[in-house]
């Protein structure tokens, strides 16, 4: 039934009455400004035992753990700044409130960018982003999401300001707790700042389409391709079952670099997939994988079961949404739940458990929750960070949506 | 020595598994870090990660210490052993145990010497990339607890971007893999918590490593400038022509000397510095990214940039980079090498204030290190034998740390904290921030067993004393 009358004046005092808006019925939201409030909310958050649930856009927030009705969801928004960029040094340190788009489009004036293939770039924040690591179509070429982080600020669990990394772009002094913070879904720290590592962007990205007459054909192409001397940067496929556009199989093939080499890879491509039935051209946009339905789920494999992983997934039944990208080993999926979807879901799982593979639910319908469990079977490293959570939040002040941190919707 | 606790290990192990004689174990008594040395009380040499885990199982029954080593060529002192503390030493745990081609990953036991996974997959046109300079005898197991880096990860990354899972027996002595070929899976990303960690969570036996293509071609560039400014300026440059090299190395007329008088390689004694530039990749785009390359060279004044012409050219100009600090053995009786990180762009400044520092000292300094990722390795030459001087190296050096860090920059590039960086900690974190590692390493390591006395400032205990405790020569492999 909300947090007590006493925090909230306390959480005014400190933000400001017209930064933090109480809710009778659900949680409260605070928005501060500065690291210095985000230090004091989650103190007397911490000291009153109030859950405190950080927030960026907040589009995730209840993706997979409803939000106690008694927690403080505390926003990054007003925490938008670029605070230094130091394009010399191809390094930018940004507030966690700032959107991924704004920060791309501070960079780009340099020529530079982070590389991240982000749909919703304009309303994601740096600091959501960071508490999720994405996958990346990009990651081929630059590595994982999670390595352009040199440093994070942060707020701990008792409220102490604390920062991990530096802000160069090679350092090993200390653990590397960046790293651990990214992709840690919010459950450790709060995210006040980053410093990321930026790269030149390449001077020319082409983006190709090939069509084929089955889905297979394309996706055999697109695998022989990915580890051909043609090198693309990445490639994927797009199907919708649920708009059903009737359209040909077709597929994106992305190729990235110096206007030479671009030239060259493009004719490289054109002689590697050229064959029966098939049809190769520029194409200014990939196809993007629709905002449909109120389920997400992501299919990793190793690359080249990917293949079989897509036919799977194809002739499943399943109706929906599906991308895939087969340098990464990653599918991705969007449907709307109905009776079968768990279903499809443990049957994909035990067919993926031979394989190493894991099929992730990364948003699903509040019935659910309980019932299906986001991220498999727990695997035995999840009691390292079950340790780890319950020493950096020993009280379980922030939420436990993290692999292995017994969550109500996990397997022990 | 804790008789109970050998009795057990010798159960545990072949007879030639259990070093225990002083002689034997002395070879263990230091790691490329020789200023301090302490001989452990037993070595172990498992072949097994089954065996590693009985061991370490052993030595949490007797509350006894133990740590792992490779080949010992860490920089820091991170293998050596305090006292009481078992070594484990990984060197016979040397076996590739697969390689999956099309999915570009290797898994390789702990003992596997970095080189030997690029020797094994050259044929399938793949490498390991990371190449630290004693990667023809520094061990996976040393390169993942080090996060080893090397001339080429400015391009193609460190240990940490080349390691996808681990086996890892845990403080307890618990067997658990940690990451996954399968690229992606959600949770802490504990691989990347476990590179860097110096040994002191517990031991990676075995590791899946990422292989890399081996580039179509290169272009190995060398130019020649008569400042170190000009150098240094230029290094900014040709990253800001929107080329990302392989490898961007700068060396020294100090060091230039030195490989002149072992090698004779032709390279020019009157310039101040050189700066050996690869770029590699596709054929197609090479010859643009080369000129811009140059042009960035000349805007900052080289007096001249030339190709190698062919893979003779560009092993001469690697064997200097390669073997430049050994040749400084000819000039100077002692060394030592430091490893600290700066932001790019304040490298002229900086290198000018090293060698004012050293100059104050009444000391020489040569450079060679890696210029495109900001790191430095400034090495001190001095003479032990001469009263005074030692101190005078070890104050410079502490000179050049601080600068460094005010600079923004970082404690260490590559060589790791281990003993000889601990206290320096504290001067680049806060009592916060050191809490939070301090937090999980309690997590991992509650009874502080793995590697203890490392890392952390003030975790150093007493030393046992020996004849050669404090030995002042090193020399460093960078």
């Amino acid at each position: 039934m909300g947090i007590t009358v006493n925090i909230l004046e306390r959480l005014k005092a400190r933000l400001g009455g017209e930064h933090v808006r109480p809710h009778v019925l659900g949680p409260t939201a605070a928005y501060p400004g500065t690291e210095s409030e985000v230090s004091e909310a989650v103190a007397i958050a911490a000291t009153a035992g109030v859950s405190v649930w950080p927030c960026g856009a907040g589009t995730y927030i209840d993706a997979l753990e409803p939000v106690p009705s008694d927690a403080l969801l505390l926003f990054s928004e007003r925490m938008n700044r670029v605070t230094e960029y130091r394009p010399d040094d191809m390094v930018v340190s940004v507030e966690a409130g700032a959107t991924f788009g704004a920060l791309q489009d501070a960079l780009d004036k340099r020529g530079q960018w982070i590389p991240l293939e982000l749909p919703d770039a304009d309303k994601a924040t740096v600091g959501g982003i960071v508490a999720a690591s994405p996958s990346d179509p990009w990651s081929a070429v630059y590595h994982r999401f999670g390595y352009h982080v040199l440093e994070v600020r942060a707020v701990d669990a008792q409220g102490r300001r604390v920062r991990a990394g530096a802000r160069v772009v090679k350092n090993v002094a200390g653990y590397d707790m960046p790293r651990l913070y990214a992709g840690s879904r919010g459950t450790l720290v709060f995210i006040t700042q980053v410093t990321f590592v930026t790269r030149p962007k390449p001077p020319v990205i082409a983006r190709l389409s090939l069509n084929t007459d089955t889905w297979e054909s394309l996706m055999e192409r697109l695998m022989g391709l990915s580890v051909s001397e043609a090198s693309p940067a990445w490639t994927c496929v797009v199907r919708d079952d649920i708009q059903d556009t009737g359209a040909r199989p077709t597929a994106g093939i992305v190729l990235a670099g110096q206007p030479e080499t671009v030239e060259w890879q493009t004719s490289r491509v054109m002689d590697a997939v050229r064959g029966a039935g098939s049809m190769v051209s520029r194409i200014p946009e990939l196809p993007v994988l629709p905002a449909v339905g109120d389920v997400e789920i992501i299919i990793r494999v190793r690359p080249s079961e990917t293949l079989d992983t897509w036919c799977r997934v194809v002739h499943s039944g399943i109706r929906a949404a599906a991308a895939g990208y087969p340098m990464e080993g990653r599918i991705e999926l969007r449907t709307t739940a109905n009776a079968d979807t768990p279903n499809w879901i443990a049957e994909m799982r035990a067919w993926m458990s031979m394989r190493g593979g894991a099929v992730i639910v990364e948003r699903m319908p509040r019935g659910w929750i309980g019932a299906v469990q986001p991220f498999g079977a727990p695997r035995p490293e999840h009691a390292l960070a079950r340790a780890i959570k319950k020493s950096l939040d020993p009280n379980g002040l922030f939420p436990k949506s993290a692999p292995g941190l017994d969550m109500k919707t996990e397997a022990s | 020595m804790n008789a109970e606790l050998l009795n057990e290990l010798t159960a545990l192990l072949p007879k030639d598994g259990i070093l225990t004689n002083p002689a034997e174990r002395l070879v263990y008594d230091c790691d490329a870090y020789t200023v301090e040395k302490s001989p452990p009380d037993i070595v172990v040499l498992p072949t097994t990660t089954a065996e590693v885990s009985a061991i370490v199982k052993a030595c949490n029954r007797h509350d006894t210490p133990f740590l792992a080593r490779g080949a010992g060529t860490g920089l820091s002192g991170g293998a050596i052993a305090l006292a009481d503390t078992v070594v484990i030493c990984l060197s016979r745990m040397n076996r590739i145990l697969g390689v999956d081609a099309h999915n570009r990953t290797a898994r390789v036991q702990a003992g596997v010497v970095n080189n030997a996974v690029s020797r094994q997959v050259a044929s399938l046109n793949l490498h390991f990339a990371p190449d630290p300079g004693s990667q023809t005898s520094s061990t996976i197991g040393g390169n993942i607890a080090e996060n080893a880096g090397g001339p080429h990860t400015l391009k193609y990354g460190v240990t940490t971007h080349n390691t996808l899972a681990v086996q890892f027996v845990t403080s307890d002595g618990e067997i658990v893999e940690i990451g996954s070929d399968v690229e992606g899976l959600p949770g802490y990303d504990l691989v990347s918590l476990i590179c860097g960690s110096e040994g002191t969570f517990g031991i990676v036996t075995e590791a899946t490593v990422r292989l890399t293509p081996l580039p179509q071609s290169w272009r190995t560039l060398l130019a020649v400038f008569n400042t170190l400014d000009d150098a240094t300026n230029a290094v900014s440059a040709i990253i800001n022509e929107g080329v990302i090299p392989a490898a961007l190395e700068m060396i020294d007329a100090t060091v230039l000397e030195s490989v002149e008088a072992a090698y004779n390689l032709g390279f020019p004694l009157d310039a101040a510095a050189v700066l050996l530039v690869e770029i590699d990749g596709l054929d197609a785009g090479l010859d643009a990214a080369e000129a811009k390359c140059r042009a960035a060279c000349q805007r900052h004044h080289a007096r001249s940039v030339e190709s190698a012409r062919d893979e003779e050219e560009r092993d001469a100009l690697w064997t200097a980079r390669r073997k430049g600090v050994g040749t400084l053995g000819r000039i100077a009786r002692s060394m030592v090498t430091q490893d600290c990180v700066i932001p790019r762009s304040r490298l002229p400044e900086v290198l000018r204030e090293i060698g004012a520092i050293v100059s104050r000292y009444g000391l020489r300094v040569a450079n060679i290190f890696h210029a495109g990722d900001g790191n430095l390795h400034p090495i001190i030459l001095f003479d032990e034998r001469v009263p005074d001087e030692v101190e005078r190296m070890t104050a410079a050096n502490h000179e050049i740390v601080t600068l460094c860090l005010k600079m923004g920059g970082s404690l260490t590039g590559e060589h790791g904290i281990g003993l000889e960086k601990q206290d320096y900690m504290a001067l680049m974190f806060g009592e916060d921030d050191l809490d939070m590692m301090i937090r999980v390493h309690k997590a991992l390591d509650p009874d502080d067993l793995v590697n203890p006395g490392k890392f952390f400032p003030g975790s150093k205990k007493e030393f046992r004393e020996t004849p050669e405790s404090i030995t002042p020569r090193r020399t460093a492999l960078v």
